[in-house]
């Protein structure tokens, strides 16, 4: 049984891949055309070359090989279109030529017409010479075609300005992906090495040695690179900063649908599709709403593709929380006796399956079992007997086709559940990034929001509260139930974090700071109060009736009245008051002010009580001094702990925010407290003294 | 007066001198044109004007109707200054091809053969 070969993989992948490599050496290193053309090989042009992949029905002393083409990359109009229709004709050794518009090649190795090259004169100087326009920087638009497609299906990637602050800054690919001898990782450096700098995607494994070797976000962003602007995140406690990707608050939203599931097990029932065996996946979107993904390529293209904004997912990944796509899959698997692992049929016999069904209902009618459960005009396998119904149908099909199948059964893999028939299954584990384990998962790096749109901007609560998405969205946990409809988990258990953790932080966010900001008016309008009183005592009359001290308390209950106005309207609020994001970002000075403050009080309030006792006993006399002292003891920790975050300390770390926040609550009620006692225990005389 | 064979023999003579001052000046002027493209590339890092090679490593010259008939050849022609060999051992030329596949990934699929998409992935 023979899978795509090299042959098939040129004409079929050829049109990205650059040429060079597999799409010019056979796996013992041989120049494929070189040795089909060599009589000693005993290599058939066209034979079915003892099932060799690299050779089987191949042509290659006719169509040549795909070189390395240089000008693919460096050549800005360089024609792709010309290039992949020489592919197409099997003409491989002449694409290169007509790519960088050379010569005009007509003829075809697939239909067996002599192919001619006829070069334009223009193009060459009087001694034949070419001074082509070549750069030594890909333009981005020929990175991307190549990698715009690909980068939309499972990436959600747009790779556009106006949802990128990078390209709309005019940077371009190799920016941050640089090669040759102008990069700074040591690993892809030097003259001519075309080690692109690439990422570190958690669903790909080629050349893992290099990943990480890309310009990230601290090098431009941090040290300046291209005049970047530097970031300053002083405002943020630096544990985020530790757990949190860059892209984790500056990726808050995709504008383009990637595909959230892909069944790999039923026909698509979607128009313009371009090639037969792609009806045989089917996509979900983020919303897991079917997704006719190659028909709107087909239809718009990729520079049309529409604005379907959604929230990414968030995993974490080598000891970081970063967005991602993860994808869930559905397939037909092959079990094998004594193997770990799982193989698969070809996907284009599971296809034939399909369609040999869909031609004659009574062909596997197994699969007529197989329904449309959640009536989105989409059939899909998620109840037992639909399962049986699919590993029974390809299990017939298989047989049919002389496959092997001793010692080997038919499974159908929803994620990572390996079902042996429709009611049992074997769970496989999964690594902490992932949904499924024959599933990508793809971390999202491109189309940055600005800065000012980042996770963040409008406090604490942007994350840390009960009506944001961060730690309870709800995330797709398996495509479908019994019914049809997905799955869902709050997004904190994919992060591996308890209810009662998150709940502390949303409590300290949600409930906790607002109180604490309530509390401080309370403070100021008590405060205000108290000085009015002690103004009219002053500056007054000679005679200071109960009007006076009534005027001072409705000047404070006013001041109170006030704010409780300016909470219903958001906008006034925060043109007269600090806004929510100045007290979050400014909270170690806001911490430090109560901390002061609850000092002078509690040493006013000792200097009052009882002089001659020892400071623990005149603490211990005064409740509004225990408060105080207490706020001040567990403030002064929890903020150590806070500004040191040890890691061994783990889950008290995590508790310092909360024990601090509380403490700074404690301190400001005991100094309310105080200033209250000041308030009504003064001695207001009814008849000021007159001093001579 | 020169006899038949004296016209002959001097005549083939002035053939050999003239076939010899071709021969000589066609592979000067290929070598010094080798010599100057692979110097020059070294000097100032931009490409001077460069002939096309087919993949036999002929020159070919379509104004001068030299080898016009052959489609040019990237290894030949850009491989004359830059390690072609070096360049396209970049990954996106390699695709995964001679690397084995990620441990996890082989032991849960059994059909990966590389990390690429060369070799079977999806």
């Amino acid at each position: 049984m023979i899978d795509m070969t090299s042959f098939d993989f040129v004409v079929q992948c050829g049109s990205c891949h650059p040429g060079g490599g597999p799409l010019e050496f056979d796996r013992e290193g041989y120049r494929y055309d070189s040795l089909m053309s060599d009589p000693n090989s005993g290599l058939i042009s066209g034979g079915e070359n003892n099932l060799d992949g690299d050779y089987y029905k191949a042509q290659w002393d006719k169509s040549g090989v795909l070189e390395a083409d240089c000008f693919l990359c460096h050549m800005p109009e360089y024609n792709f279109s010309a290039r992949n229709q020489q592919i197409n004709k099997l003409n491989f050794r002449w694409a290169a030529t007509t790519g960088s518009g050379l010569a005009i090649v007509t003829g075809s190795v697939k239909e067996e017409k002599t192919v001619k090259v006829s070069y334009d004169k223009s193009r060459f100087d009087e001694d034949g010479r070419l001074s082509p326009h070549i750069v030594r920087e890909p333009r981005t638009q020929t990175c991307l075609n190549c990698h715009a497609k690909p980068g939309w299906k499972k990436r959600g990637a747009n790779f556009r300005a106006r949802t990128d602050v990078h390209l709309a800054a005019g940077l371009m690919c190799v920016d941050c992906h640089p090669a040759g001898k102008y990069v700074d990782d040591e690993r892809i450096k030097g003259k001519d090495v075309h080690q692109v700098g690439k990422g570190d995607d958690p669903g790909g494994h080629v050349r893992d040695d290099l990943d990480n070797t890309c310009r990230d976000c601290t090098q431009c962003h941090e040290k300046g690179y291209l005049n970047a602007p530097i970031a300053n995140h002083s405002w943020l406690p630096p544990l985020h900063l530790d757990k949190i990707a860059c892209q984790t608050c500056h990726i808050p939203q995709r504008p383009v649908k990637a595909a959230l599931f892909q069944a790999s097990d039923v026909f698509n029932p979607g128009t313009k599709i371009p090639e037969k065996g792609k009806y045989l996946w089917v996509f979900y979107g983020p919303d897991m709403k079917y997704w006719n993904h190659y028909g709107e390529l087909e239809m718009m293209g990729f520079d049309d593709k529409p604005t379907d904004p959604y929230r990414p997912v968030f995993a974490r990944y080598k000891e970081k929380i970063y967005p991602v796509n993860q994808l869930h899959s559905a397939w037909p698997g092959i079990e094998i006796e004594g193997k770990n692992g799982l193989a698969q049929p070809l996907m284009s016999d599971v296809y034939k399956m399909w369609m040999t069904f869909k031609n004659d209902i009574t062909s596997y009618a197994d699969l007529a079992l197989i329904k449309d459960d959640n009536d989105d005009g989409v059939i899909e396998i998620n109840r037992p007997e639909e399962i049986d119904a699919l590993i029974s149908a390809v299990t017939s099909y298989l047989r049919k086709t002389g496959y092997p199948l001793e010692g080997k059964r038919v499974v159908w893999v929803s994620n990572d559940r390996i079902y042996r028939s429709g009611k049992e299954f074997e769970q496989v584990p999964t690594e902490p990034w992932e949904a499924s384990p024959y599933g990508n998962v793809h971390k999202y790096t491109h189309d940055i929001y600005p800065a000012r749109a980042a996770l963040g901007v409008n406090g604490c609560g942007d994350c840390h509260s009960r009506s944001s998405d961060f730690f309870y969205a709800s995330v797709v946990k398996r495509p479908f139930d019994e019914k049809g409809n997905p799955v869902y988990e709050p997004q904190y258990k994919l992060l591996g974090l308890t209810s009662w953790s998150v709940s502390l932080g949303m409590f300290r966010e949600s409930n906790l700071k607002p109180t604490l900001y309530v509390l401080f008016v309370v403070l100021i309008s008590l405060f205000v109060i108290w000085a009015v009183d002690r103004a009219i005592e002053i500056l007054g009359p000679p005679s200071i009736g109960l009007h006076h001290r009534l005027f001072s308390w409705i000047i404070g209950v006013a001041i109170f009245l006030l704010f409780v106005y300016l909470m219903g309207h958001r906008e006034l609020l925060e043109f007269m008051l600090p806004s929510r994001f100045w007290l979050d970002s400014h909270h170690f000075g806001v911490g430090a002010g109560v901390m002061i403050v609850g000092t002078i009080a509690l040493l006013i309030r000792l200097k009052q009580l009882y002089p001659g006792r020892r400071i623990r006993k005149r603490v211990a006399s005064c409740f509004r001094c225990t408060l105080i002292a207490i706020g001040l003891a567990f403030a002064a920790l929890s903020g150590i702990i806070m500004l040191m975050h040890p890691e061994a300390l783990g889950v008290i770390t995590r508790l310092s925010y909360l024990v601090f926040d509380l403490s700074l609550a404690l301190i400001v009620v005991g100094i309310i407290l105080v200033v209250f006692r000041e308030i009504v225990s003064a001695k207001v005389p009814l008849v000021k003294s007159h001093h001579m | 007066m020169l006899n038949e064979r004296t016209k002959i023999g001097a005549g083939f003579i002035i053939l050999l001198i003239l076939g010899a001052i071709i021969l000589f000046k066609t592979k000067y002027t290929l070598s010094t044109v080798l010599k100057n493209e692979s110097k020059q590339i070294s000097v100032g890092g931009v490409c001077p004007p460069f002939h096309l090679y087919d993949e036999q490593g002929k020159v070919i010259d379509p104004v001068h109707g030299i080898n016009s008939d052959k489609p040019y050849s990237p290894k030949q022609t850009c491989g004359k200054c830059h390690d072609y060999n070096k360049i396209s051992e970049g990954f996106h030329f390699q695709q995964g091809r001679g690397e084995k596949p990620n441990p996890l990934t082989a032991e849960r699929c059994l059909w990966v053969t590389s990390p690429g998409n060369y070799g079977g992935n999806w």
